[in-house]
């Protein structure tokens, strides 16, 4: 994938665009986790939830970046 | 032996500061560790201003950690806002100053009139969206060749600001406010139950009675900004929300029918019909029984809940049988007149049970992350504003900055922008403090405060230190005082100011200019920009004259015209819920605790009137359209129309009205079921109630009025 988009002229590093890809995914499986229940069983709800958002976008990053 | 009590004394009352303390020290320290980061990051990427990051963790530092969250997504959006409408303004005005500070000043106005409008940090990003458009603006209206690059730059600097903010406040030792919410949830509806047993059989002082009251108007909106900002922390509440907000409605609606219901036990018995009460009182105990879990105790948890929910619908079942019972325990000898009060009593009882029943449901629905209840979409509370005095803040906000603008421009002061930015920040922040003098005062001792330590740091500190560590360990001491102030409720807007004028001081770059007649002309500008804010606010349509209460006062009043008129879906909870809003407004303009005890009485009747109404309403509705019918709609009109006016001339018209309301319920030409007959006569009664109490209190504010006006001639 490119690391940089042509918008019109403007170059855009696609990372940016994968950060609102990356929000909504999280939404999802947020939402998700949340009504299965699985948030009672972490300890640290929020932690888990920032590492889920970290490994979304790090993995959408890698796609870019990754070879 | 002495001694040991001596000591175990010190010891509970250090466990007791302890207890105070360690959560606002925790808070100071999240905050700093928050603040650190954010500047560390800011140098790494070599960004324009790192100050200003550390001044978006200062803003958003909040007790708990949902709130953070909501405060960050609304800074967010209101800066990604302002900084497009900035561009937008530059882009049309690049060539004409003076219109361009025409339009950036009716921009902040119409963010002020905005903020007006809304609550919590809805209304914060109004505000933010206003003056972002200054804060911007004006340095990139001076590049505008540069414009684009400098609102990235800002635009970046208050995301790394909320990230930093967001993700230390939400995993370092967090204070959730899920976790508030779930204990606010529990406490509302075991203060239900008290409110339920209070009802109907007493309350048994005036000081317990205010304090229902109050629950029932504001704790209930305490609520929802819980439910807000628990909404962008936690995913459980997240999807929990058609339920919470059913629940919150609910509480409202069941609210104010204990409420009516504690009026009607106080007529029964000032009217000497103990013995229509002592008929009811099995059935009241039976209900009362049935909120109560086996143990005896308000249900504790939504799991509890299920049990209180089954034995209400089983009363509900068997109700017939009860009322029948009731009927039959009031002596033979009872008058017709007597029957008709246990009639009209146990109608509304029944509705209040109906009502317990449901809210008890949606409290038990809440046990598992999902619901079927969730299917049904509720609305959310809604918000009333004064729109005159939304107007005249936005016409404030636009005038300040427009006349710092003037003087900066003719006095050619080369601080004047720092004035100008900081009056617009005080006049737009403040709309909807219910005192923004003091809030803006309160500011501008924050700024002192911070002046002095910028100072002292900037002299003695900032030049000994080298490199980020020295830099860290230097700034720690300064920013600690701040963030200690901020975590205080009390002393949080001083806070604020200390470390906004702090930093914003400092202006710590990477190639530091150690300029100290910058800095000194910077802050007094600053602080010269708030002190006109307060000027204004004093000067321009202050809040909380005579006038402006008796505009409240109308506006809240209107509520009921409101109610008449409106198609009756939803309305009783857009009624509940605006009352309540516009209510709070009223109460937090009043003086002293007497005036705030009237004010919450007048918010109580007029939630009973408004609930009278919309019953009688829903029985109209069953009426066949004839002669009698729009008669009966006629005097409704003028029952309302007199009520509106909010003035003692008014209540002999109020007072025929119902007279004639009372006729016609009892006209027997009236094509309706017994049943419908005992509901439309149980609305009148309720209002009549209302009605009465309305008339009273009107009377009292004249009378207390009168002495006053002689005063003053």
């Amino acid at each position: 994938m490119p690391r940089e988009l042509d918008f019109d002229g403007i170059l855009l590093p696609t990372l940016l665009l994968m950060l609102p890809l990356a929000a909504a995914l999280y939404w999802l499986v947020d939402g998700a986790l949340a009504r299965a229940g699985l948030y009672r069983l972490v300890w640290h709800p929020a932690l888990f939830r920032v590492c889920l958002f970290v490994c979304l976008f790090a993995g959408l990053g890698l796609a870019i970046y990754g070879h | 032996m002495a001694r040991a009590e001596h000591s175990n004394a010190l010891l509970s009352a250090w466990r007791e500061v302890a207890q105070e303390e360690f959560p606002l020290w925790l808070q100071a320290f999240r905050t700093m560790a928050a603040m650190l980061l954010a500047l560390a990051i800011a140098f790494r990427l070599d960004l324009s201003s790192p100050s200003s990051a550390a001044v978006t963790v200062a803003v958003i530092s909040l007790p708990q950690s949902g709130m953070v969250l909501e405060k960050s997504f609304y800074r967010l959006l209101a800066t990604f806002g302002g900084g497009l409408v900035t561009l937008l303004l530059i882009a049309v005005f690049a060539q004409q100053r003076d219109l361009f500070i025409v339009m950036v000043a009716l921009w902040i106005g119409v963010c002020a009139a905005l903020s007006a409008w809304y609550r919590n940090f809805q209304s914060y990003g109004w505000a933010l969206a206003g003056y972002t458009a200054c804060l911007i603006g004006f340095p990139a209206y001076e590049h505008a060749d540069n414009a684009f690059a400098i609102v990235v730059d800002r635009v970046s600097i208050v995301a790394l600001g909320i990230l930093c903010g967001g993700v230390v406040n939400a995993t370092l030792f967090p204070h959730t406010s899920s976790s508030s919410l779930v204990q606010s949830v529990r406490r509302s509806f075991r203060d239900f139950v008290g409110a339920a047993q209070s009802a109907l059989r007493g309350y048994a002082s005036h000081r317990e009675l205010h304090q229902a009251q109050r629950r029932f108007l504001f704790d209930i909106l305490a609520l929802e900004s819980t439910r807000a900002s628990s909404f962008f922390e936690d995913p459980e509440s997240r999807v929990r929300t058609p339920r919470l907000r059913r629940f919150i409605s609910q509480y409202m609606v069941a609210a104010t029918t204990a409420h009516a219901i504690n009026r009607l036990r106080e007529d029964l018995a000032a009217r000497d019909l103990q013995r229509v009460l002592q008929a009811l009182e099995p059935l009241h105990e039976e209900f009362l029984r049935s909120l109560h879990t086996e143990s005896a105790q308000p249900p504790a948890a939504a799991v509890e809940a299920v049990v209180v929910v089954g034995q209400l619908q089983a009363l509900l079942q068997r109700w017939d049988e009860h009322a029948l019972a009731a009927r039959e325990r009031l002596a033979v000898d009872a008058s017709a007149a007597q029957r008709d009060e246990l009639d009209s009593a146990l109608n509304i009882l029944r509705e209040f049970v109906e009502e317990a029943r449901d809210f008890a449901e949606t409290y038990a629905e809440l046990r598992a992350p999902s619901s079927a209840l969730d299917r049904i979409a509720a609305a959310a509370p809604a918000v009333r504003a004064d729109h005159l005095s939304a107007l005249i803040a936005g016409a404030r906000a636009a005038l300040t900055l427009i006349a710092l603008c003037v003087f900066w421009i003719v006095s050619g002061w080369p601080d004047g922008f720092s004035a100008a930015l900081l009056g617009a920040v005080a006049c737009t922040l403040f709309v909807n403090a219910p005192a923004p003098a003091n809030s803006v005062w309160q500011m501008v001792r924050g700024f002192m405060l911070g002046f002095v330590a910028a100072f002292v740091c900037f002299t003695f500190v900032l030049p000994a230190l080298d490199g980020l560590t020295l830099l860290i360990a230097g700034l720690t001491p300064f920013l600690m005082v701040g963030t200690y102030l901020l975590a205080r409720p009390q002393t949080a807007g001083l806070g604020a100011g200390y470390c906004m004028m702090f930093l914003v001081s400092l202006s710590i770059t990477a190639n530091m200019q150690y300029d100290i007649v910058a800095l000194l002309n910077g802050g007094v500008a600053q602080i010269v920009g708030v002190m006109v804010a307060a000027v204004a606010f004093a000067i321009v349509f202050p809040a909380n004259t005579a006038w402006h209460n008796r505009r409240i006062e109308k506006t809240l009043w209107r509520e009921l015209a409101v109610a008449r008129r409106q198609p009756l879906a939803g309305l009783r909870h857009r009624f509940e819920s605006g009352v309540r809003d516009l209510g709070l407004q009223y109460l937090n303009l009043a003086r002293s605790d007497d005036e705030r005890r009237r004010r919450l009485a007048v918010c109580m009747t007029l939630l009973e009137a408004g609930r009278a109404l919309l019953a009688l309403r829903a029985c109209l509705q069953q009426l066949p359209a004839n002669a009698l019918a729009a008669a009966i709609e006629r005097q409704l009109d003028a029952l309302t129309a007199a009520l509106v006016t909010t003035s003692a001339a008014a209540v002999p018209a109020s007072t025929a009205a119902l007279q004639h309301l009372l006729q016609y319920g009892d006209d027997p030409a009236l094509e309706l079921s017994p049943s419908q007959r005992g509901a439309l006569r149980t609305a009148l009664q309720m209002l009549s109630l209302a009605v009465r109490e309305r008339g009273e209190q009107l009377r009292l504010a004249a009378t207390a009025a009168e002495p006053e006006v002689a005063d003053a001639a």
